[in-house]
């Protein structure tokens, strides 16, 4: 592996780190409060080509590698980690399926307009009873000759509240579990489609997150994405990508914490001097600093076996996940430390970052589901 | 541990009164603070409601003593309310924490007998609140200068300065300062609310707490007789060491009621919750956690008596309580993030208590000195040996 990035890769990140220092940083705060979904930001974004990234330029998109993908998915993260999530799901779960599985048609008519930003996607797995038992879930679909009807209802759904096509998992035949499952594609105007609650979230507030509901829902036959019955299948390889961003939002966020530990340790004096001056802090700093560049390496490391081809990605994947996610929450915790009472009011960036980092080991499997896949590949 | 009807042993020998109370304050907390505690984390208002209620009770004067109108209970007492009302609340934990606890003991310890007086039967009546700064408490400015000056001219000191994160800060009726005076001579004073040049400049917009107004304090040249300067001397160092010590042990006191009440909610709903046709709790990755949970719970719990046993008795616990404050901080953090693990996605929704808990088992961090001044304490304590 070549640990540089490509000219390509710095120019990216630059343009990123850049766009949302300029763009975010006080956006950051605004929707934390307000729950609001950040349109406006994404329209930049869509114009800089961060809504289409894993897309073919054919279709409008700008077809970036993975390892740019996860470049551009931390850095927005490191400013915004509700933005981060709801472009990684734009990007790795709602398009991706469709340039991974979808038909020509398909991709003709779904993928020009996401990647520009004007559609806004999600993916619909979760559900009340079914979280880490992923084929636990009961929203069927049933074939009516020239449609499909969808009944049940997800939960959890980022980008929900602003989506304009949901990537759908049903049940075709449940009898068959596994082997029953399909997706569709569903806009947003299908008769019998429904957005339910708006979740009220500890972090990643401005994320849309919501019930999605299906009523008799009709679905045209042709927006049944991927081979038939081979839904699960589908699943498990769109989510192997996804925790590919995922990670990298968790090294953006854990990096958000170190870059507020260094500046606010530098600033605060206490007996006199910079309290970055005591080995105490110093020693939080080098521990959040060592951890991150772990993170990010094995993060990095699974886009790259991914963009290489290499299968063995998706356990790095989950790897880079789980770890990423937990020093995130532990690098958010020594940064709120080394702020003291004053990082517990809403006057410092860290406040939010604490509430946010949670979520990234909870979401795209639970830390303990990672686990169990990495422990299930050992013993194969 | 947790008993089949979800209550909690006692590791301390308790007396039959600290029974009494401790089962009263239970069920006082269960019936009235569970929805009060989530709306006032939505809506910030002061809960006044509530603090009268427990003002009839008597819990604000459980500590103090009776020639003043109050229960002339030991700490233990208050340390079990504190912890029975923060299971459910952990900010009317903190507020009781100030009120029935650390004000009234400095009161008690090294107030005059006009300042026990006038103060401690209405503090013990609610009728008179009384709060401190949260924050580190010997607050220092950049340049080395306090926060908080006093000066003595004629009759009376003159006080200068700032201090921010006071609880109730517009409520509050009676605050304990310290201010340093030209001598480099620390001072603590008991400060009315409303003197003139006081003023509360700002409410914080924090993670929690937002109901109990935490603000900031300016004093503007205010004119505060000698006669509300509380204890004599040049010890004042070591007397406010003795009122934050228990403080602290009271702060632990919320911690444990958070991270007991984080470990309940997450037995039960490990119980309900099922995943894979089985409930989790038949996983013995969730069975392992929620292990691990409770022997931290029992960890702060055994600290905790340790170091209350020793302050009761009087003999010297400033690192024993460091080591409970820190740890029962440290735990209680840990414990809520593991259980809003294993109410997975709904552990982040407002719609339940444990994102809650996580956000208010933080504060009970800082609150009276953040793990590194307790660290400080414990390693000066292992070193002057």
């Amino acid at each position: 592996m070549d640990f540089n990035l490509t000219d390509d890769q710095k120019l990216l990140q630059k343009m990123v780190r850049d766009f949302a220092e300029k763009e975010m940083r006080e956006k950051a705060v605004e929707i934390d409060e307000s729950r609001e979904f950040p349109f406006d930001t994404l329209k930049k974004m869509a114009s800089l080509g961060l809504m289409g990234m894993v897309v073919p330029e054919e279709y409008h998109g700008v077809g970036m590698d993975f390892v740019s993908v996860a470049i551009a998915v931390e850095e927005i993260s490191r400013v915004c980690a509700s933005t981060g999530v709801i472009v990684a799901v734009q990007n790795t779960l709602a398009e991706y399926p469709i340039v991974a599985f979808g038909t020509e048609e398909q991709k003709k008519k779904y993928l020009p307009d996401m990647a520009t930003g004007k559609k806004i996607g999600c993916i619909c797995l979760t559900e009340p009873n079914a979280g880490s038992d992923v084929a636990g879930f009961e929203t069927v679909a049933v074939d009516n000759g020239d449609h499909w009807v969808l009944n049940g209802a997800k939960r959890f759904i980022t980008n929900g509240t602003a989506s304009d096509v949901f990537i759908t998992f049903a049940y075709t035949d449940r009898e068959k579990r596994h082997k029953g499952m399909d997706v569709f594609i569903v806009d947003k105007d299908s008769p019998g489609l429904s957005v339910g609650k708006h979740e009220n979230l500890m972090g990643i507030r401005a994320t849309g997150n919501c019930e999605v509901i299906y009523d008799n829902c009709i679905v045209p036959k042709e927006n049944l994405l991927g081979p038939k019955s081979e839904g699960f299948k589908t699943a498990m390889k769109i989510l192997d990508v996804s925790r590919i961003d995922i990670g990298a939002q968790a090294v953006g966020i854990a990096q958000s914490a170190l870059d507020e530990a260094v500046k606010y340790s530098r600033e605060r004096v206490q007996f006199g001097v910079p309290i970055c001056t005591f080995q105490m802090i110093q020693d939080m700093l080098a521990q959040m600093a060592t951890k991150i560049e772990a993170a990010r390496l094995l993060v990095r490391q699974s886009a790259f076996m991914k963009d290489a081809g290499i299968p063995r990605f998706s356990l790095q994947s989950s790897m880079g996940k789980y770890y990423a996610s937990e020093i995130a929450v532990e690098c958010a915790r020594m940064s709120l430390q080394i702020h003291g009472g004053v990082g517990y009011t809403k006057d410092y960036p860290i406040e939010r970052i604490y509430r946010d980092a949670k979520i990234l080991e909870i979401y795209e499997g639970t830390t303990q589901v990672q686990k169990i896949v990495i422990a299930r590949s050992l013993l194969k | 541990m947790i008993t089949q009807k979800g209550e909690m042993s006692m590791d301390f020998k308790l007396s039959e009164d600290q029974k009494l109370i401790r089962d009263m304050v239970r069920e006082f907390a269960q019936k009235e603070l569970p929805d009060l505690a989530a709306q006032i984390d939505e809506k910030p208002g002061f809960p006044h409601q509530i603090i009268s209620k427990m003002a009839q009770l008597g819990l604000f004067g459980l500590f103090i003593p009776e020639a003043f109108s109050g229960g002339g209970m030991d700490l233990l007492s208050l340390i079990l309310t504190v912890e029975e009302l923060s299971k459910h609340c952990s900010s009317i934990g903190i507020f009781t924490a100030l009120q029935a606890g650390v004000i009234p003991y400095a009161i008690t310890r090294y107030g005059t007998q006009k300042q026990k007086e006038n103060y401690l039967p209405r503090i013990a009546a609610g009728k008179l609140l009384a709060s401190i700064s949260l924050n580190e408490p010997l607050f220092l400015n950049q340049d080395k200068t306090p926060v908080l000056t006093c000066r003595l001219e004629g009759e009376n000191y003159i006080l200068n300065g700032f201090n921010r994160l006071v609880l109730a800060a517009e409520e509050a009726n009676l605050f304990l300062l310290i201010a340093q005076d030209e001598k480099q001579q620390w001072k603590l004073f008991l400060v009315e609310n409303g003197i003139p040049g006081l003023k509360i400049t700002g409410i914080e917009n924090s993670m929690s707490l937002r109901d109990l107004k935490l603000g900031q304090m300016v004093l503007d040249n205010c004119i505060i007789p000698a006669g509300n300067l509380l204890g004599k001397g040049d010890i004042q160092l070591e007397i406010r060491a003795d009122i934050f010590e228990t403080g602290k042990l009271l702060i632990a006191a919320v911690s444990l009621g958070i991270a007991e009440m984080a470990l309940l909610k997450a037995r039960d709903y490990s119980l309900e919750r099922k995943q894979f046709e089985t409930v989790i709790a038949d996983f013995e990755g969730m069975r392992w956690m929620m292990a691990t949970m409770q022997s931290k719970v029992t960890q702060i719990r055994a600290l905790l008596a340790h170091a209350v046993n020793l302050k009761t008795a009087g003999e010297p616990a400033a690192s024993e309580i460091a080591i409970a404050k820190m740890v029962a901080a440290e735990s209680a953090i840990e414990i809520t993030l593991d259980a809003i693990q294993v109410y997975g996605g709904y552990g982040y929704m407002k719609d339940f208590p444990l994102e809650r808990y996580f956000r208010e088992a933080k504060a009970t961090e800082f609150i009276l000195g953040t793990r590194s001044q307790q660290l400080n304490i414990i390693a000066n304590k292992l070193i002057q040996k």
